[in-house]
């Protein structure tokens, strides 16, 4: 108070000149404080506006591009790819009348009954989960039919296009997106970081494979197949069936047993198959020339085990006709003679011992004996006591009739990248080869007339073994198979198939072997998929293929003509 | 003290000060303007590619093999090609020399030539 009067009391003695000034002074002062306050504002203005945006989430309605690559076959149709839903639930507490929202949403859910809808919108509790995974037009119809109490959560699927096809190898992702199986487990990082993964599958060639090899499986009541078709040259691995198949978008509720995937991850005792390997290393390690005679008369004895042929000889044959006639007698003979390391040698160089290289977690390691035995050695020779994958098989049998490098098989387009080439068999094995299994084929004797798939040269062999049974072999359920290569002369693609369990049938005599199971498969597949291979057919006539594919089989041929007298 | 701060510049400073002001107005309000703009955008890019996705998926659904297969035998009786009617270009540039030549030409290529034309 005392200030207050103080100050008036001045002012009352302050001129009139003097308080002009005053007056000047403090308009001045207001006026600048005023400007400060705006230049300020201004300043702030300015910063505020330079800062970065603030986004708004909420504005953000469209839902990001799926993060997880894709999986795409070798002509980029899709196998795999992650797309964005929504997981409709309903909150029955909220619904005024259940009546009519079950209207509403049996319209967007055609899928659901209308009593299901119902029976969920009325249950007690604050949540029930209408569809685990709808499409985002679903979820939005269901937003505009304006049905309260039902929400949508948004996430990303993973979706298998092609269902069944190829589902072993495309494999599976689990809640969190993360691969689990097959190529989405083996190349999940990849993956993970938003690549596209393409694999060497034609998904066209594969469903052919797999048609081919159900229909023999229904036909021969088996229980189970494997397909391979391998690009000799590359590695590329352009089918690979397991059957049974399974629905990869429904994967939970798959069968343990379709899960399973026979081409890669079982392992079998392919039989006779091994042949072709076996006669390869004779010739290559000089053991053996294609013409020399092999005694398969005499019967042979390991330990206290006969070793048998399924056609007894009456005659001596040579090298190739122990492979036409696929003789088990004559085949041992030719292992004893080469010995155990030899025979491990040519076995570990084309990878028959070692863990299956591949791009998925599904994978095995042969099965062979521990010590190599005079027995093993024998028995080995005719695909017994060693068990392999198919896709093992496939890469040897492509390592034999291609260069004589080692092949190995990859699932991603363009195949393994090799930094040298791994010499296994020399281009005179090769040609031996390539002609023994034409002759398999085309022979009267050869096993595998039924896969002879006219014009496209193909050749093979087949192979029939045991299935174990509790320590030891059942003599009623078989391992039925074929491996073929084609053209013959020259070959581009590998074919196996295999069937598992096959019954004897009336229309083959009760026979289940692989020339009366595998075989057919293999010719039909050919012809339906060389186009699509570009593979064009070729003039088996033609001198140059005649001389390239020529193995002498005289025995054989002597037969042959008493037969026909 | 504040002697050098006459009318004008008072003048000068406040219209200084309103335009800057007015300008940084200006400028935020076009800036989260394109901003906004910018994300619709930028939304709706992402919805296309998220259609794009969903219709790629939608296209390997619906041209499985297995599919086109079962559909070209039901409506169009197609078959499998036999291998006698696929020619490659070297043979038919043989049966083409051949017709030119008047004589020579390979016989069994020409025949299958009048088998495919056979066809259409």
């Amino acid at each position: 108070m005392r200030i207050w009067r103080n100050i008036g009391k001045r002012l009352a003695q302050v001129p009139v000149a003097d308080a002009k000034n005053v007056a000047r002074g403090r308009l001045i002062f207001a006026t600048a404080f005023g400007a400060a306050c705006f230049i300020l504002i201004g300043v702030q203005v300015i910063i505020l506006s330079a800062a970065q945006p603030n986004t708004n989430h909420r504005l953000n309605t469209a839902i990001d591009t799926a993060p997880r690559g894709k999986i795409l076959d070798r002509n980029g149709r899709v196998l795999a790819t992650s797309l964005p839903a929504y997981r409709l639930y309903a909150d029955p507490a909220e619904i005024m009348n259940p009546y009519e929202a079950t209207l509403k949403l049996s319209q967007i859910l055609p899928t659901m009954t209308e009593e299901d809808i119902y029976s969920k919108l009325t249950k007690k509790g604050r949540f029930v989960e209408l569809s685990w995974r709808v499409s985002p037009a679903t979820y939005s119809k269901a937003l505009e039919h304006g049905v309260v109490g039902v929400y949508g959560q948004k996430r990303i699927t993973r979706v298998y296009p092609q269902k069944e096809e190829a589902a072993h190898i495309v494999g599976i992702v689990n809640k969190d997106n993360k691969g689990i199986a097959g190529i989405e487990a083996g190349m999940n990082e990849t993956l993970a970081r938003g690549e596209d993964v393409h694999l060497s599958i034609d998904i066209t060639v594969q469903s052919i494979l797999r048609e081919e090899i159900e229909e023999q499986m229904a036909k021969f009541e088996a229980i189970g197949g494997a397909g391979i078709v391998l690009d000799v040259e590359t590695g590329e691995l352009i089918a690979l069936a397991s059957l049974p198949q399974y629905d990869a978008n429904y994967f939970s509720d798959a069968d343990p047993d379709a899960k399973f995937n026979r081409a890669t991850k079982g392992v079998y005792e392919l039989g006779s198959t091994f042949k072709i390997i076996n006669t390869a290393m004779a010739l290559d390690s000089k053991t053996f020339k294609i013409g020399d005679i092999i005694d398969v008369v005499s019967p042979l004895w390991v330990g206290r085990f006969p070793i048998r042929d399924f056609h007894k000889e009456t005659k001596s044959l040579n090298v190739a006709e122990v492979m036409v006639v696929s003789s088990n007698v004559g085949s041992a003979r030719i292992a004893d003679e080469m010995g155990a390391e030899v025979q491990r040698k040519y076995l570990d160089n084309l990878g028959l011992t070692s863990r299956l290289a591949l791009e998925i977690p599904e994978v095995s390691t042969p099965l062979f004996p521990a010590t190599w035995r005079r027995s093993s050695v024998m028995t080995i020779a005719y695909g017994h006591g060693i068990s392999v994958t198919p896709t093992h098989l496939a890469a040897a049998i492509a390592t034999v009739v291609g260069d004589g490098t080692r092949v190995y098989p990859s699932l991603l387009k363009g195949g393994v990248v090799k930094d040298f080439d791994e010499h296994v068999f020399d281009e005179k094995t090769v040609h031996a080869s390539r002609a023994m299994m034409r002759a398999v084929i085309t022979h009267d004797r050869g096993t595998g007339k039924k896969a002879n798939a006219k014009g496209y040269i193909v050749g093979g062999k087949t192979g029939t073994s045991e299935k174990h049974k509790d320590g030891g072999y059942d003599k009623n359920v078989n391992i039925a198979s074929f491996v073929a290569s084609f053209p013959s002369h020259d070959p581009r693609y590998i074919v196996v198939v295999m069937v598992d369990a096959p019954k004897g049938q009336k229309f083959s005599y009760g026979y289940s072997t692989g020339g009366w199971v595998a075989a057919p498969a293999v010719r039909r597949f050919i012809v339906r998929a060389a186009p699509l291979l570009n593979v064009p057919p070729s003039d088996e006539n033609s001198p140059e293929i005649r001389q390239l594919l020529a193995v002498d089989l005289p025995q054989l041929n002597a037969e042959k003509q008493n037969v026909s007298f | 003290m504040l002697k050098f701060i006459n009318t004008k510049t008072v003048i000068i400073g406040a219209v200084a000060v309103i335009c800057a002001g007015i300008g940084a107005y200006v400028v935020k309000t076009t800036s989260s303007e394109r901003n906004q703009e910018l994300q619709q955008i930028t939304n709706k890019i992402n919805e296309e590619k998220n259609r794009i996705t969903v219709l790629e998926a939608d296209w390997s659904y619906l041209t499985r093999p297995s599919r086109i297969q079962h559909l070209s035998r039901e409506m169009l009786s197609f078959a499998p090609i036999e291998a006698k009617r696929i020619l490659t270009l070297d043979a038919l540039e043989g049966a083409k020399g051949g017709s030119n030549g008047g004589s020579g030409g390979n016989d069994s290529t020409l025949l299958q030539i009048k088998e495919i034309k056979g066809l259409e």
